[in-house]
């Protein structure tokens, strides 16, 4: 990252984790961030407001409106639930100490890119066809399933690559309108 | 602001007893079960009229979500009714985006929504 200015750093209370804000680099084409923010957090629910915070310090810089910036930190929390209640949930709890959730935030030129991370040994993919609209949602008086469509269907983009050995990666894209 | 803090207070309108909580603060997957636990203990002590004051809520999960539509329901089956006053624009944009609008209703005030208690149920 050399050339690169950091211009916020400070660090959290929990568990020593280091908050990076807007990292800026000085040009920004559409394969460079120029600015990123990252955060590593104990894989417990109680990390999920300082996950939503990230992502309104990231959504406010690149612009996003505070119906989109809504739509994003629903999104993301989502997926954080999922890791911490799914991904991890079902692990043995002695391996469930030291699990952390990883989220980095990229702003490119012309979009906003979030990144989940977890330490699950198992591949916890996001299917197209997983989680059920909001019409049948309510039809079918459900209580739980909305998570995935939110996922899905607030942000432009979903990737989810699971790497051995890692855990899994889930990929959120916002682009800017 | 506390992870989630939960106010009731309870008002007559017309033969009825409107329970209301004021909520403050976020509903997530941390915070879920305190709230899951209130609407039940309500609900199961008979109150199935309600009245939610979200001014104060930051935030809510599709879980909490999924929570008051179930609860909804739930008094709706008994001849009773919840409503919501004073939601965030943030909360009102995801809660007209999900399609929640449509059945649950929603008002400015708590006032307006203490009316609602004063007409008869509509069917779903």
């Amino acid at each position: 990252l050399q050339g690169h200015q950091v211009a916020k750093q400070k660090d959290q209370s929990i568990a020593g984790t280091e908050y990076i804000e807007a990292a800026q680099v000085p040009s920004a084409p559409l394969l460079v961030p120029s600015a990123t923010w990252h955060l590593a957090l104990p894989g417990t629910p109680d990390s999920l407001p300082q996950i939503r915070h990230l992502v309104q310090d990231a959504t406010a810089r690149c612009g996003f409106s505070p119906e989109e910036t809504a739509k994003i930190e629903m999104a993301v929390d989502e997926a954080c639930t999922n890791v911490i209640e799914h991904a991890y949930h079902a692990l043995d709890p002695h391996l469930l100490q030291n699990l952390e959730i990883e989220v980095n935030a990229q702003e490119f030129a012309d979009r906003l890119e979030i990144t989940v991370l977890d330490r699950s040994p198992h591949s916890f993919p996001i299917h197209e066809d997983s989680g059920i609209d909001v019409d049948h949602y309510l039809a079918e008086q459900r209580r739980r399933g909305l998570g995935l469509f939110i996922i899905r269907s607030f942000v432009d983009d979903v990737k989810h690559r699971f790497v051995e050995g890692h855990g899994n990666e889930l990929l959120l894209v916002k682009y800017f309108a | 602001v506390k992870e989630l803090k939960i106010e009731h207070g309870s008002t007559a309108v017309g033969d009825r007893d409107v329970s209301t909580l004021r909520l403050e603060g976020y509903v997530d997957a941390h915070t879920f079960t305190e709230f899951e636990e209130e609407l039940t203990r309500l609900v199961e002590s008979g109150k199935y009229n309600l009245l939610l004051d979200l001014e104060k809520l930051t935030y809510i999960n599709s879980t909490g979500l999924g929570l008051l539509m179930a609860t909804f329901r739930q008094v709706r089956q008994h001849g009773g009714d919840l409503v919501i006053a004073k939601m965030s624009d943030k909360i009102t944009n995801i809660f007209n985006l999900l399609g929640f609008s449509r059945l649950i209703s929603t008002y400015p005030t708590e006032a307006e929504a203490l009316q609602k208690f004063a007409q008869p149920v509509e069917a779903e």
